[in-house]
């Protein structure tokens, strides 16, 4: 059993089709959709997103936050950035942990805070994806 | 009249400056087509935003959120508004700059405690000559425009606006129609209309939200919001491109033209000064002629 599958980021549409299974982080914890899933809006947050094409291999990808909704078997999925691992620079994204887990420690506006706490959790998120 | 030489530096120097105009206008064109292609790429992000926002309003018409007018319709409010308003880093491109900015000043005076976040050298110089204060932090460039800057003014914006001390925000921005005209426009961001996402009326599959309605929507307004000042930081620099463009253009011609009426005062002034050297050689030659005659007459007589 299958279902459809949008997944759109603020610069492309990133994919576009049948899909068999997926798993997306929110404020609970992963959430796994399999076909014929009950109509929900979920919020979801940084974290590794992950699918599979019907008779393929799990893919991961690295998101920033935004929603899903699933509607009588169409899933569509709305973030703002999505990353699959061979577009992520490992290098680049240690270094940005690094650089974020430093601004936490200044005490700086509350602004700069979520900031940097938005920059670390989508870094962290970039480097697990990459690990896989 | 001018010498010969001094047409020909005037050619010279307007040929020059039409290098730099046609330079001009090549540059604006393919930075036009550019961020048009990119603006094409958010184009479906945005529209799908918005559509759920949409949906998650007709779900729940009463939903109470800071981020929407007061329930009881349109009540004023008072306290101090922000406005962001985008201009280019340049002048040069028409009257492009000074229709926002005369849009800005009109909302200045409907509400004097605005708060201006300008975008671009130029504004930024406009109300600083006139010592109206704007938002000294506020350094953005209007050249280019990314999803990372859209959202680092969306989150100071949203900042202010969470913590209270912005109670309205307004964009004033350049939109383009199409390809020839284009129009400032004042928007307000926030708070949102109400019934401005609940004008049509579809039958709805019911939902489940996860954790709650307003997370949903609380969670998706900053990037409706990002998208937002992301296309309008777009259509601006769109239109500011396209406003050089023109510019060039008629620039160009003006060039052409006066390059033409340069032109043929410069053949004029060399066409009179040939008839004139001509003349003077054959009055002088006929002079000589005349005077050997009267020689070899005399000569003759004797």
């Amino acid at each position: 059993m299958n279902f459809n599958l949008h997944i759109v980021s603020s610069d492309r549409i990133f994919y576009q089709g049948e899909c068999e299974s997926l798993i997306v982080p929110t404020n609970d914890g992963l959430v796994g959709i399999l076909a014929n899933h009950s109509n929900v809006i979920m919020a979801l947050i940084p974290g590794q997103l992950q699918y599979r094409r019907p008779n393929q291999k799990d893919e991961y990808c690295s998101i920033g936050s935004g929603m899903i909704k699933v509607e009588n078997n169409d899933v569509l999925v709305l973030i703002d950035t999505i990353e699959r691992p061979d577009e992520i620079d490992e290098k680049r994204a240690r270094l940005a942990v690094a650089k974020a887990k430093e601004e936490l420690l200044q005490k700086r506006s509350m602004q700069e805070y979520h900031m940097a706490q938005a920059h670390l959790q989508r870094a962290l998120s970039r480097l697990k994806v990459k690990s896989h | 009249m001018a010498s010969t030489k001094e047409i020909k530096n005037h050619i010279n120097s307007v040929k020059d400056t039409q290098k730099i105009t046609n330079a001009m206008y090549l540059i604006s064109s393919t930075k036009l087509q550019k961020a048009k292609r990119e603006l094409d790429h958010t184009r479906p992000f945005f529209n799908y935003t918005q559509k759920e926002i949409k949906r998650i309003f007709r779900r729940a018409p009463d939903l109470q959120s800071h981020y929407f007018y007061p329930s009881k319709e349109e009540e004023p409010l008072n306290g101090t508004y922000g406005c962001l308003l985008i201009t280019a880093d340049k002048g040069l491109a028409g009257a492009y700059n000074l229709n926002v900015i005369k849009k800005a000043e009109e909302l200045l005076e409907k509400h004097k405690d605005t708060k201006l976040f300008v975008v671009g050298e130029y504004g930024r110089r406009y109300f600083m000559k006139r010592n109206i204060p704007i938002e000294q932090s506020f350094l953005y460039t209007a050249v280019n425009p990314t999803m990372d800057r859209a959202r680092e003014i969306s989150s100071i914006l949203l900042n202010l606006y969470d913590k209270g001390e912005l109670e309205k925000i307004y964009v004033v921005y350049t939109d383009m129609e199409n390809s020839i005209e284009e129009e400032a426009r004042v928007f307000r961001l926030l708070p949102f209309h109400r019934f401005e996402f609940m004008k049509e009326d579809e039958i709805e599959t019911d939902f489940e939200f996860a954790p709650s309605l307003k997370e949903v929507l609380e969670s998706l307004m900053p990037s409706y919001i990002a998208g937002f000042i992301y296309s309008a930081l777009v259509d601006s620099f769109c239109s500011e491109q396209n406003a050089r463009m023109s510019a060039m253009n008629s620039a160009n011609q003006n060039a052409e033209k006066i390059l033409s009426q340069l032109k043929m005062e410069y053949n004029r002034v060399r066409q009179a000064q040939i008839t004139q050297e001509i003349t003077e050689i054959s009055a002088g030659a006929k002079a000589q002629r005349d005077k050997r005659k009267k020689k070899e007459a005399q000569n003759e007589h004797r």
